[in-house]
């Protein structure tokens, strides 16, 4: 098992935006309507915190048409990938306090 | 764009958080049976073709394989909302490694001996018994894949 080395992530941090990474770290792509699903967001939100990680270079956007209905499907980077893990291992480096 | 880091408490809750989101996950990944099936009789049908001894009927029966590949590809995304290989996401990526590289050489051995028997020695019907059983581990190969992805989701992060 490859070791990360812990490192907080301001753009992951917030709570729909760690979700989102968390979903989609487990997959290769994810459609925005499952995520949306899953996280319990509305569009609109999800829209503003997928732009921001789209930004930052760790989620990328896919558009597809299929049956003439357009679908939008989200995938982690690499970069957001590491990031994430980066994240994941801070925040378990976190809790290591609590158990003193 | 950065925030202070979380007290511990607050971490562990969104530990927590995404352990529960990828359970939640695990639960919608899983194909119906029928998709396994589906698998394996496309797998079958393309190898058991090798038995009537015509290339060009051979190179005919890869073009349902390959399409139907393709529609089980797109009818699992449709049904999860997802897509993933287990070689490269997710978290048993080595086992699911290792599995594949036995299937692969047990896969080319079976094929090789259901060859050389109908092929070489004109064992008629070799190659649709090697079909069906590349068909059926191929079908059953997939469903335990997918049972170990989502057993290692639910396992946590």
């Amino acid at each position: 098992m490859t070791t990360v080395a812990p490192q907080f992530d301001g753009v992951i941090h917030p709570s729909p935006r760690l979700q989102i990474c968390g979903l989609l770290a487990a997959v290769d792509s994810m459609e925005f309507a499952a995520v949306r699903d899953t996280v319990g967001v509305s569009d609109s939100v999800l829209s503003k915190h997928v732009k921001q990680l789209e930004e930052a270079g760790y989620v990328k956007v896919g558009k597809a048409t299929i049956a003439s209905r357009q679908r939008t499907s989200l995938s982690l980077t690499k970069p957001g990938r590491a990031a994430f893990a980066a994240h994941v291992a801070e925040l378990r480096r976190i809790t290591g306090a609590l158990g003193g | 764009m950065t925030g202070p880091a979380p007290e511990p408490q607050d971490a562990a809750a969104q530990l927590a958080g995404l352990a529960a989101d990828r359970a939640v996950l695990a639960d919608r990944l899983v194909q119906p049976w029928w998709w396994d099936v589906t698998f394996g009789l496309l797998l079958f049908g393309f190898l058991s073709s090798y038995s009537f001894h015509h290339t060009w009927l051979t190179l005919a029966a890869a073009v349902p394989l390959l399409g139907g590949l393709a529609a089980l590809m797109a009818v699992y995304k449709r049904i999860t909302g997802t897509w993933w290989d287990a070689r490269k996401v997710g978290p048993v990526q080595e086992r699911v490694r290792r599995a594949m590289r036995w299937w692969l050489a047990g896969y080319l051995a079976v094929f090789a001996i259901g060859w050389a028997a109908d092929e070489v020695f004109d064992v008629r019907g070799a190659m649709v018994v090697a079909g069906a059983v590349l068909g059926l581990t191929a079908g059953l190969l997939s469903r335990w894949v997918t049972r170990i992805y989502v057993a290692g989701l639910r396992a946590g992060l």
